[in-house]
């Protein structure tokens, strides 16, 4: 497990890192959204132990990782711009990282360069931006560790590529527990592959959930009351986040299960009322908008 | 395995990644050095060798070989050149990660602990240094002995070399790793490494000036310039093999320590600096205020000076120059901090962020320049208790005039220098005494000067002498003194300072060479040896220089400096020598030196004179065909120029003092011209040596400037310079040219 605790990183008079904690558990997805500038780099490359902490603590399987090999063995880290040796080949950064890595598949790496494509005896500065980050994510996923730390890694990479590199991600997850970590300031990236997803805004968390508690614990609710009187008694029994009144109907966001949600409607006179699902994009703005900020300029991309 | 508990792998894969490095490192020495080394011993034309030296060809052959290889393969400017480039890029090439922010998230993600990597860079970038410059060395080694020249050069002077520019390879390394450690861009990088190496001369330059500006007995050695925390300013120091009378293995040590000193700091801000650093113009913030100081001081010292040049220096400071000081210190204080400030932060707007910081540049570098002006700390005038002396070296400036000092080798050097390796004065309270009379007599004669009373007096006559104490806690104090030649007590303490052994060999530099030696090593063509008195000239051959150089050594054993005072200089011998080729095949170390021959020195006047080169059958009345004595009157002229007010006459006014009078041979007995030619004749001397006494000895009248015209064989005359000794001028003349 990776374990942030309140960990605090300044640049000069800027707080890039405010105060932030959160767990990464293993196996699972972990989607680290924001935007520019949130601090989501930042936060990678504390944990990859780039970056010291000016407060606080990260551990990785309860080590701490800064300027620790034995930490540092288990996480590898792609950089949002990966860097390879001047005038290297694929079989060249994998000879190098090999050597770093103990656990690096080597077979595995031939075999997924020959599946993407990339010519392993091909000088990697001849490659396109987007083979480039393939390369990457691949060494990263061949080098065995156990986490995975992708800083925007998705972008520049087409459709058909990304459904692959998922693939493989499931893939490895299946087979040895791969923990990935993917920083995005796209939230529909990674709406389809995440099992927790942190939220950071200017260096603080807005959130850190699981996708599937967030779709469980928040309702849309699409209504038209009988009186006045049933609409007060829905909005003082019910946590209602945002409500959005079109005449008579009203549409409330509004957390607690389906089954909470829709026992407090029936005990009330309506009209009309249904309980549709919410999009990751609609929980999100949901949550963000009690804060006080608006997602759609924040992450929608 | 545990995690690459290999270094080796690491340590390949390092140098993978450096191969540029290593190109420019085999380039340089195995493409260069080895080559050009070839090449110049390829090169040695034996038929040359035996036109120069004859028998000896060989033997100089083998010198001139050495000399290549020295220059190839020692310790020598070419390998230094290449050893500073070399330290340079593999500091560079090996932190310059430092500073790209996409390296830095690669290698610092990458499960190495940052100790082992800095371990592995340095010992890298060591590698890339030591290897090409061992092989280069071996392939020296493996030409040297196919041409037959093996024994020309030993392996242990090799490794000797190796070990001096190892030292001062890492001394570079580490002062460029030092500043790369306290920078974030490879420029600023660069500015670092050059204000590493340049502040100390350049604070050293900055003292020179303010000591040469505003004191008056001060004096500063050669050697003051030489940077002491710098590699550069030891490695100097350790190939000196005067190195100004320390041990050059003292220099090693220091080097040595700079280098482990300057390590530790580097290893110590490696492990501290952030990652973030990259990019910044500085890496740790704290370095930013005591940088400006360091800067900014200086340059408001140096701005004071300057303008104090300007409204000339040597008259006291009025109000408004002292305000003028300021003011000029504190704008400079201010523009300096600014430009600092920007370059801190990159930023024209920040440049005027911490103002506080440019009145305590201005305050502290007008103290120093004040503290300076005004001789706060009585550095000037102090003069060392006895009792803290060790020895002493005693240097009276022109003493010998138109004198070479040299070093075993022959190469030219100070006659400080010399000094400082030959001369130990240990009756140090003599000088000490010396010194305090004379700063106070000197001090006196100033003061007159200053109140405009001063009026020339031959009897208050100053020469000065340059005297460096060698304190017993190991510094040296050098001090320029004015000594009141005429003054009795003066005259007295000279005496017991000069005649002695003490003084002779460190002041004459030939007592020390094997000038045997160094005369049998100078080509024939070059050893260019002479004996003249000012009319004539006699070439010497290099025995007749050897047994004529044994007799001057023998007079100089019995050197008396009172004696000295009443003899005049009777000619002079002129000889060079050479050490040998230097790398553009022409001679170098080449000291001509220029000896004067006094009338005491009983063993050369009798080596002269049994070899008939006294010319005394020479006599200037058989020889001369005209002489012309003139006297400007300059005394005469200075006291009308006083009388009505001015500095001096001008040339109508002035040409009414001058009288000329000609004597020439006159067959006429009536005329009693013929015994006037050949009384003035005989009461002239041509050896020009006499015309300065630093002791104020017995010397020639200069206010008679006379013009000997010869006869030669074609009687068409030329005119020569000879000399009346003071006191000892015809009456006649005098007459003849009084006003």
């Amino acid at each position: 497990m990776i374990s942030v605790n309140r960990v605090t990183k300044e640049f000069d008079d800027i707080t890039a890192v405010n105060n932030v904690s959160v767990s990464v558990e293993e196996g699972n997805v972990f989607g680290l959204l924001g935007t520019n500038g949130a601090g989501k780099s930042t936060l990678l490359r504390m944990i990859a132990g780039v970056f010291k902490p000016d407060l606080g603590e990260i551990r990785v399987d309860d080590m701490k990782v800064y300027d620790n090999p034995k930490a540092k063995s288990r996480i590898f880290f792609v950089s949002d711009t990966p860097y390879f040796f001047d005038n290297a080949n694929p079989v060249d950064m994998q000879i190098y990282l090999s050597n770093q890595y103990p656990g690096f598949d080597k077979v595995k790496y031939a075999e997924y360069l020959r599946t993407f494509g990339l010519d392993p005896d091909r000088k990697i500065n001849t490659y396109s931006k987007g083979m480039k980050r393939q390369l990457a994510l691949l060494l990263g996923i061949c080098s065995g560790t156990k986490y995975l730390l992708c800083d925007e890694s998705f972008d520049g990479l087409d459709p058909v590529m990304r459904q692959g590199i998922k693939s493989i991600f499931a893939k490895e997850m299946d087979e040895r527990g791969l923990t990935p970590v993917i920083a995005s300031h796209n939230l529909r990236e990674l709406e389809d592959i995440c099992d927790h997803v942190g939220l950071l805004h200017r260096g603080g968390v807005l959130l850190s959930k699981d996708l599937e508690d967030m779709k469980l614990n928040i309702q849309r609710v699409q209504c038209v009351f009988s009186s006045e009187e049933d609409e007060k008694k829905i909005e003082n029994g019910l946590s209602v986040v945002k409500d959005d009144k079109s005449g008579s109907l009203h549409v409330y966001t509004v957390r607690g299960t389906r089954e909470e949600t829709e026992k407090a409607f029936k005990e009330v006179n309506t009209i009309f009322y249904e309980v549709l699902p919410l999009s990751l994009e609609e929980i999100f703005i949901s949550e963000t908008e009690v804060a006080g900020y608006d997602i759609k300029k924040l992450i929608m991309g | 395995m545990t995690l690459r508990s290999s270094s080796w792998v690491d340590l390949t894969e390092n140098n993978k990644r450096r191969l540029w490095q290593w190109c420019v490192s085999l380039f340089l020495f195995i493409l260069c050095n080895t080559v050009i080394f070839l090449v110049l011993i390829m090169s040695m034309d034996e038929a040359r060798y035996v036109a120069d030296f004859g028998s000896r060809a060989e033997e100089m052959m083998m010198r001139d070989a050495r000399g290549y290889a020295v220059s190839m393969l020692g310790a020598s400017g070419f390998r230094i050149v290449m050893t500073t480039i070399m330290a340079v890029l593999a500091a560079f090439g090996g932190y310059s990660y430092l500073n790209d922010r996409i390296k830095l998230d690669f290698y610092g993600s990458v499960p190495q602990k940052k100790s082992n990597r800095f371990s592995t860079i340095w010992i890298s970038g060591l590698l890339i240094y030591s290897g090409p410059y061992i092989f280069s060395t071996l392939l020296g080694f493996a030409i040297l002995n196919a041409t037959g020249y093996g024994a020309v050069y030993t392996m242990e002077e090799a490794l000797i070399a190796f070990c001096q520019l190892l030292l001062y390879f890492l001394g570079v390394y580490h002062l460029y790793m030092l500043a790369m450690m306290l920078t974030g861009t490879a420029f600023a990088g660069g500015c670092a490494f050059l204000v590493l190496s340049l502040y100390e001369p350049a604070v050293r330059a900055l003292i020179s000036m303010l000591k040469s500006a505003f004191y008056r007995y001060s004096y500063i050695l050669d050697s003051f310039y030489i940077p002491v925390v710098s590699p550069y300013g030891l490695l100097i120091n350790i190939l000196n093999p005067r190195s100004y009378g320390r041990s050059p293995a003292l220099y090693a040590g220091a080097l040595a320590v700079f280098d482990l000193a300057v390590f530790i700091l580097v290893f110590i801000l490696y492990m501290n600096r952030k990652s973030e650093a990259a990019g910044k113009t500085l890496a740790f913030k704290s370095t930013a205020v005591p940088l400006k100081l360091l800067i900014g001081i200086p340059v408001v010292t140096f701005t004071g000076i300057t303008v104090a040049e300007v409204l000339d220096r040597s008259r006291e400071l009025t109000v408004s120059d002292m305000g003028l000081i300021i003011f000029v210190c504190i704008i400079a204080s201010i523009v300096t901090c600014v430009i600092i400030q920007g370059i801190f932060e990159l930023d024209i707007k920040a440049a005027f962020k911490r103002k506080g910081q440019w009145f305590v540049c201005a305050l502290a570098g007008l103290f120093i320049f004040f503290g300076y002006k005004y001789d706060l700390l009585n550095i000037d005038r102090y003069v060392p208790a006895a009792g803290n002396v060790e020895s002493v070296v005693f240097i009276p400036n022109g003493y010998e005039d138109l004198y070479t000092w040299m070093d075993d080798e022959h190469d030219n050097m100070s006659a400080e220098e010399f000094g400082l390796t030959h001369m130990f004065i240990t009756d140090v309270q003599d000088v000490c005494d010396l010194h305090r009379l004379s700063v106070a007599k000197y001090d006196e004669l100033v003061k007159v000067i200053d109140d405009y009373r001063y009026e020339y007096d031959e009897d208050r006559r100053f020469s000065a002498a340059t005297v460096i104490y060698r304190m017993k806690n190991g510094c040296l104090v050098p001090r320029t003194v004015y000594v009141p030649v005429r003054d009795n007590n003066a005259m007295y303490l000279l005496d017991k300072i000069m005649t002695g052994n003490d003084f002779v060999k460190g002041y004459y530099p030939l007592l020390s060479v094997d000038t045997d030696r160094a005369i049998d090593e100078t080509p024939f063509n070059e050893l260019n040896a002479t004996y003249s008195d000012g009319l004539h000239t006699q070439v010497l051959t290099g025995e007749e220089l050897k047994e004529l150089v044994d007799m001057y050594k023998k007079d100089l054993m019995a050197f008396n400096y009172n004696e000295r005072l009443e003899e005049l200089p009777v000619g002079y011998l002129d000889f060079c020598l050479s050490g040998g080729r230097n790398l553009s095949r022409t001679y170098y170390g080449s000291s001509c030196m220029s000896i004067t021959i006094y009338s005491g020195m009983k063993n050369c006047i009798s080596y002269l004179h049994d070899k008939e080169y006294d010319f005394a059958d020479c006599h200037l009345e058989e020889e001369a065909a005209q002489i012309i004595i003139t006297n400007y009157h300059n005394e005469e002229q200075d006291a009308r120029a006083k009388e009505l007010g001015v500095p001096y006459l001008e040339a109508e006014e002035g040409d009414e003092f001058i009288r000329t009078v000609t004597y020439e041979p006159v067959a006429d007995d009536e005329d009693d011209g013929m015994d006037d030619f050949a009384r003035v004749a005989a009461a002239l001397h041509p050896c020009d040596r006499g015309t300065y006494r630093w002791d104020g000895g017995k010397s020639y009248d200069t206010r008679y400037e006379v013009v000997v015209y010869m006869k030669n064989k074609k009687n068409t005359p030329y005119g020569v310079n000879c000399f009346f000794v003071e006191d000892e001028i015809p009456e006649f003349v005098m007459e003849d040219l009084s006003l």
